[in-house]
This record gives structure tokens, C-alpha cells and sequence, in this order.
């Protein structure tokens, strides 16, 4: 298994708060995912791609930077995003009733090794999932 | 003072984003990222382009969608509450007509409101004219017209000629 799915299946299977991540170029091509049940990976890339660069372009406009993490609240879970550099973006979908906070947490932990990850395969040519 | 908004679609690379920057009368929001693949640029929308024109009275505000498939909620999100849309068309690229077509058929039986067809590109050569395009989309000719929207005045006319034909034609059915 490859190392970007490896990190993305490991912060599934370590959290059970979580339910999916999805990491998603940022024109919004699905890079890799993982997932405790079925998710439609190309809509979920193209719209994680959509919120994060919106996110970015709302703070921009009232210059407070740029957003470090993207929360939706929903009915019945939640969903963050993360900007990986420039090129990516991560989106992760939890239960509700979660520790915010620790979400940041744990994807701060591997963002690093995904953000280099990602470097090899958008240089060596972009694969879909 | 009326306002309205219309909404600029059509495929990748015909010149919506442009359209929206040049024709703008204030600071626009663009969501253009680093393309991942080779669409013959560097960056795409990916979400939507904002911007505002006073065309006489009317103050409209324009919402640009992304071209490619993919964020095509975007197109039917950005619809809500549209009084019209233009949809561009690059006349220098007759390879994504057939594409452009299906995209427009998607708007046209999803949605009964007034459209303009944009015939960007207008200043290059070798180009298909407004008569053409509109024979090859099955449409009338006063709906197809040309545009240079790297051109602001130009950008503008295209939005001044849609009053017009929306003024024209008021209610019913838009095209037969
Ligand atoms: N010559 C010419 N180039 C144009 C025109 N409109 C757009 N372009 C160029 O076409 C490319 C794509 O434009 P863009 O606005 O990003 O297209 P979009 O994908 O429809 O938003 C850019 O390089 C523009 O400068 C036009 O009317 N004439
Ligand atoms: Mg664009």
C-alpha cells in the first residue's frame, strides 16, 4: 500500500470519531482517500477544493491570513478542512459529538508527512484513486 | 434602482473569469487555484468569480462559474435567484463545441431563464463568427454574439445587448 493511503487509513483507523478523510488537489481531483463506508471521492475532492478556496479568499477579504482549518457543523457530524500548501487541500468527516480541538490536533500531527507525500506524486504525475 | 444577477458560464478556458475581471466596476473574487492537469492554463476557478457593473440604473452582479464538469453543483447553486445567464463560447476552439453544447443543454432544459450566447475570443484569427456558432448551437442569430472579453468595453456592450434583448422580449418563452 502506498504511504499517502497508509497515513490517510491510519487516521481513520486510530480515530473513531472519524469517519473519512479525502485529500483533493486544489482544482479538486481526488489524490487519495479513506473511508469507513462508501463516499463519492470525485464529488467530495471537487467540493472540499471548492470550500477551502473560498475559505482562503473570505479571510483574505478581512485580512486575518490564511484559514489554518475550515469547520462545518452539521446535523448529524462535521466536516474540516485543511489547505495542504498551495496545491491540496484535506478533508475530514467526523461524528458530532467530537473534541473539536483534537481534530486540529491529530492532523497537524501527520500534515507534514502528507504534505510531502503529496509532493511526490503531484511532481511524478497526478494519479487518480 | 433594480439589481440583478446573471450568471457567466460556459466550458474551461473560454474567458468567464476574464469577462468578469474586465468588465468589473468593483475589486472582484476570484477562487482560481494551481491546475493539476493540462487544461491549456495555469489556473481554473474553482469555485466562483464575484463582481459588480451599473449598466444605466441597474446595478448587476455578476457570478462566474467554473467550467469544468466536476463543480457543476457550483453551476446549479450559483442559478438560485439568476434573472439571465450568458453562456461563452471560444470561438477560436471549435474542438470544444461539441462539449459546449452539452454543458449549454444542461442549463437550457434544467432551467427556463433568458440566456445570451458570448462568442469570446472575437479578436483572433481564424475564428468562427456569431452566424456560425449560432447555426452549430441550433439557435437563432440575435442570440449569439461576439466578445473580446480581455476587453472591457467590449465585455460591457455583450451585458448592454442582453438588457436590450431581456427589455425587448419580456416574459414568456425565451426562445422557440
Ligand atoms: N485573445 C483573447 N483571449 C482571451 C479572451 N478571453 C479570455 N482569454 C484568455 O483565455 C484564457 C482563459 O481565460 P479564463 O478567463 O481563465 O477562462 P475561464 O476558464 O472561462 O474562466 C486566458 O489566458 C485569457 O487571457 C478573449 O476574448 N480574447
Ligand atoms: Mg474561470
Amino acid at each position: 500500500m502506498d504511504r499517502l493511503k497508509a497515513i490517510l487509513q491510519d487516521l481513520v483507523e486510530r480515530s473513531s470519531e472519524i469517519t473519512a478523510v479525502v485529500l483533493a488537489t486544489a482544482d479538486g481531483f481526488p489524490v487519495e482517500y479513506a473511508s469507513r463506508s462508501g463516499i463519492d471521492v470525485d464529488r467530495q475532492a471537487a467540493v472540499i477544493a471548492s470550500l477551502a478556496s473560498l475559505a482562503s479568499r473570505s479571510t483574505e477579504m478581512v485580512d486575518i491570513g490564511q484559514p489554518e482549518e475550515i469547520l462545518v457543523t452539521s446535523q448529524r457530524g462535521r466536516m474540516f478542512v485543511y489547505r495542504v500548501g498551495s496545491r491540496a487541500a484535506l478533508g475530514v468527516i467526523t461524528a458530532k459529538d467530537i473534541t473539536t480541538g483534537l481534530i486540529l490536533l491529530k492532523v497537524r500531527q501527520v500534515l507534514p508527512d502528507i504534505a510531502e507525500e503529496l509532493e511526490k506524486v503531484l511532481t511524478g504525475g497526478r494519479e487518480t484513486v | 434602482m433594480g439589481e440583478v444577477k446573471i450568471v457567466i458560464t460556459g466550458p474551461v478556458g473560454v474567458g468567464k473569469t476574464t469577462f468578469v475581471r474586465s468588465v468589473s466596476q468593483t475589486p472582484v473574487v476570484e477562487t482560481e487555484e494551481v491546475s493539476s492537469v493540462d487544461i491549456g492554463k495555469s489556473t481554473t476557478t474553482v469555485a466562483l468569480d464575484f463582481g459588480t457593473v451599473r449598466v444605466k440604473d441597474v446595478l448587476i452582479r455578476l457570478f462566474g462559474t467554473p467550467g469544468q464538469e466536476r463543480f457543476s453543483f457550483m453551476w446549479e447553486d450559483l442559478m438560485e435567484g439568476a434573472t439571465g445567464f450568458i453562456f461563452l463560447v471560444d470561438s477560436s476552439d471549435p474542438d470544444s463545441f461539441p462539449r459546449a453544447k452539452r454543458m449549454l443543454q444542461f442549463y437550457t432544459s434544467n432551467y427556463d431563464t433568458p440566456f445570451i450566447v458570448g462568442a469570446t475570443k472575437q479578436d483572433l484569427e481564424d475564428v468562427w463568427t456569431p452566424e456560425e456558432i449560432a447555426e452549430y448551437f441550433g439557435l437563432p442569430k440575435w442570440a449569439v454574439r461576439g466578445v473580446v472579453s480581455t476587453d472591457g468595453e467590449s465585455a460591457r456592450s455583450l451585458l448592454v445587448y442582453f438588457f436590450e434583448i431581456l427589455a425587448q422580449k419580456g416574459g414568456g418563452r425565451w426562445i422557440d
